[in-house]
């Protein structure tokens, strides 16, 4: 009775990309992931916050880069080899954010997810949409394209962000 | 702005006037394909989007008329 078939497993579970942003785990929805790419070549922006990095020119598109570990205070700002920037398709719009590290992606149940917990994390819980646990790790769930549409993040002029809240 | 004394000035026209622009140093001439900044990002003041470079990288476009009308406002306000 307690048994799971494979085909509801699949119907069920979702899949999220996990990453690292200072101490904690992340889990997005992996269907948002275009590509994982490292940094270079980013060009800067005059009057952008400190987060916006600049854009860059992947394969002819113009896309903006934000570094998470500014935007949110966390973990060591550094720009190497090993720095990794998530592609993300959100609002209709191509944008690249900056972590610290991406691991695997994870399948997971709806009785592996459990509320998230009014305070903790660095990202304002507003944006997390629960707590995964898989393999004893946790994860926080985040819903990466309500975090994009914030008005902090300055990327959608006033009118377009009431919209998004309307519709929420 | 480190060193003014340094920089080069770069005359234009902008909307029927001329303005004299400071910049580090002039490059080149080139024909280039405009692409949006607002597509993915927003509009940036003082810019009418980006464009790609021979090497990849993305290089701004300065739009020297927004330039001049958001300098003039920030005068105004200074004014007052």
């Amino acid at each position: 009775m307690e048994e799971m078939t494979s085909t509801m497993a699949e119907h069920n579970a979702r899949e999220y990309l996990t990453f690292t942003l200072g101490n904690e785990e992340y889990g997005m929805d992996i269907l948002k992931v275009q590509e994982i790419r490292g940094y270079d070549a980013v060009t800067g922006i005059a009057n952008a916050p400190l987060f916006l990095k600049g854009v860059i020119n992947l394969r002819g598109v113009i896309v903006p880069i934000i570094d998470m570990r500014i935007k949110f205070n966390l973990g060591s700002v550094v720009y190497d080899e090993f720095t990794v920037v998530i592609i993300i398709n959100v609002l209709g719009r191509v944008i690249g954010m900056v972590v610290d590290g991406v691991s695997d992606v994870v399948s997971l149940l709806p009785e592996q997810i459990r509320p998230a917990p009014e305070f903790g994390a660095a990202i304002d819980t507003r944006y997390i949409t629960g707590i995964g646990t898989s393999n004893g790790q946790m994860l926080i769930l985040t819903d990466i394209e309500k975090l994009m549409a914030a008005a902090d993040m300055q990327l959608m002029d006033s009118t377009a962000d009431n919209r998004l809240d309307l519709a929420a | 702005m480190e060193q003014p004394d340094q920089a080069v000035v770069m005359i234009v026209d902008a909307e029927g006037e001329q303005v004299a622009l400071l910049v580090d140093e002039l490059l080149n001439q080139h024909q280039v394909v405009i692409k949006s900044l607002e597509t993915n990002y927003r509009k940036v003041d003082g810019t009418a989007g980006a464009t790609i470079m021979g090497d990849g990288h993305v290089a701004l476009i300065l739009d020297v008329g927004d330039l001049v009308h958001l300098w003039r406002r920030q005068e105004q306000r200074t004014d007052i």
